[in-house]
């Protein structure tokens, strides 16, 4: 395989963590995104789990392309992620069962997340197999690292602990700030990463295109 | 007229494959589910009796039929069960309601009485907010409730929890923040305590 060839075979895998970041880029999944991220560990989770419900989904919809008939897609892209999103629940109940009761009702909610239906129609209708996994797993790396970030920065400034840690001398200094993990909380927080995500990306890409031109002028 | 109703007869095919397909991905993701249901599938009862285990010392002797009981309004008895040493062990879910619990699960608690008295207070499953509604099940928070007397304890005649109560009997001490949290806490005990009438005072 050529290196350019292998290089687009790749680039899904690095554009969803960062260029396509499903929360800080393209705004999707929202309300578990809102809802889940009192805590790091929650955010860990969902975002693992949508990851996995992500990369299954979109290599059967990848699979199933050709065979699945253009006017009823949405609902067996919709009948596929539930049966993924599904087995994650089971899975998780059986051998996991206080990570199950953290997540509530956001675990089954995870068939409706809308990250999972725009990467099936979007991406894994229209190409082959390998890609469509890659997407999955560049778009749920970047959803899990969206959902950890906002879930530490909640829970460290909301609770004065880290992945479940309590910080004893941020507490004992009176620091924590209930409203971090309150709703209102969630929204600032997530405004303020957006911010500062889409910046730091933006200022990366300007400076590998100015690296692209000045190395083009070169030649 | 005779090339038209033949014209009727025959079947789409566009629509047959539209049934064949979604007919296939459904079966398969039904026997993908039933599989994996045989490896996951949960034991409720075995959960429910390892929750009392984890939280009360005397082992269960015997399980109490709790068929045709009453509930209290918003609480669910799931089971009751009679410790070795005589305690009664109830285990209610409480389901979210107005100004009662937070996330749409509801909560379960495990609520010891023995000889009329609450022994202990304990969560076993809810999925209130971390930090917040979850530290009403923290053992220094439901510390408060042992000691307490069911007598002390207000449940309403017509089974309709109101919170706050205003009965000027046992209130408990509210987590900051998370009133309603508290409230379906201070439920699942009234639940409880109800129970605990019905099944070993006979009273209600």
């Amino acid at each position: 395989m050529k290196k350019a060839d292998l290089k687009k075979t790749f680039e899904p895998l690095t554009t969803g963590v960062f260029k396509n970041n499903a929360t800080f880029r393209l705004v999707l999944g929202t309300c578990p995104t809102l809802a889940v991220t009192t805590s790091a560990v929650n955010g860990l989770s969902m975002g693992l789990a949508t990851l996995f419900v992500l990369v299954c989904s979109n290599a059967l919809v990848s699979m199933l392309r050709n065979f699945i008939p253009r006017k009823v897609r949405i609902p067996a892209y919709i009948l596929v992620i539930a049966t993924f999103s599904t087995l994650v629940e089971m899975i998780m109940r059986k051998f996991l069962p206080d990570l199950y009761e953290s997540l509530g009702l956001f675990l089954s909610l995870v068939v409706v997340n809308c990250i999972l239906l725009a990467r099936a129609e979007s991406f894994a209708s229209l190409n082959p197999v390998i890609p469509s996994v890659l997407d999955g797993i560049g778009i749920g790396l970047g959803f899990t690292f969206s959902l950890t970030l906002l879930g530490f920065i909640r829970e460290l400034m909301g609770a004065g602990s880290i992945f479940g840690y309590e910080l004893g001398f941020l507490v004992e200094a009176g620091l924590p700030m209930t409203v971090f993990i309150l709703p209102a909380g969630g929204f600032m927080v997530y405004g303020f990463m957006m911010v500062i995500f889409n910046a730091v990306v933006k200022t990366v890409e300007n400076k590998l295109a100015a690296r692209k031109a000045a190395a083009g002028g070169d030649e | 007229m005779k090339k038209i109703r033949s014209d009727r007869k025959k079947l789409d095919p566009e629509s047959v494959k539209i049934v064949v397909s979604l007919t296939l991905i459904a079966l398969v993701a039904a026997l993908l589910l039933a599989g994996v249901n045989i490896f996951t599938r949960v034991d409720e009862a075995e959960e429910m009796q390892n929750a009392v285990a984890e939280n009360y010392s005397s082992p269960v002797a015997s399980e109490i039929d709790i068929s045709g009981y009453d509930d209290l309004g918003g609480t669910e008895l799931q089971a009751a069960y009679i410790a070795e040493d005589g305690a009664y062990i109830f285990l209610v879910h409480v389901a979210k309601g107005n100004r009662i619990g937070y996330s749409a699960d509801g909560v379960g608690l495990i609520t010891v009485i023995k000889d009329g008295v609450i022994v202990k207070v304990a969560g076993y499953s809810h999925s209130e907010t971390p930090g917040l509604g979850a530290n009403a099940f923290q053992e220094d928070y439901l510390m408060q409730y042992s000691g307490v007397n069911v007598a002390d304890i207000y449940i309403p005649e017509d089974d309709t929890l109101v919170f706050p109560d205003n009965s000027g009997m046992f209130t408990p001490e509210k987590v900051t923040s998370a009133t309603y949290t508290t409230n379906a806490v201070f439920a699942g005990v009234k639940g409880a305590v109800k129970a605990y009438g019905v099944f070993a005072e006979g009273s209600l």
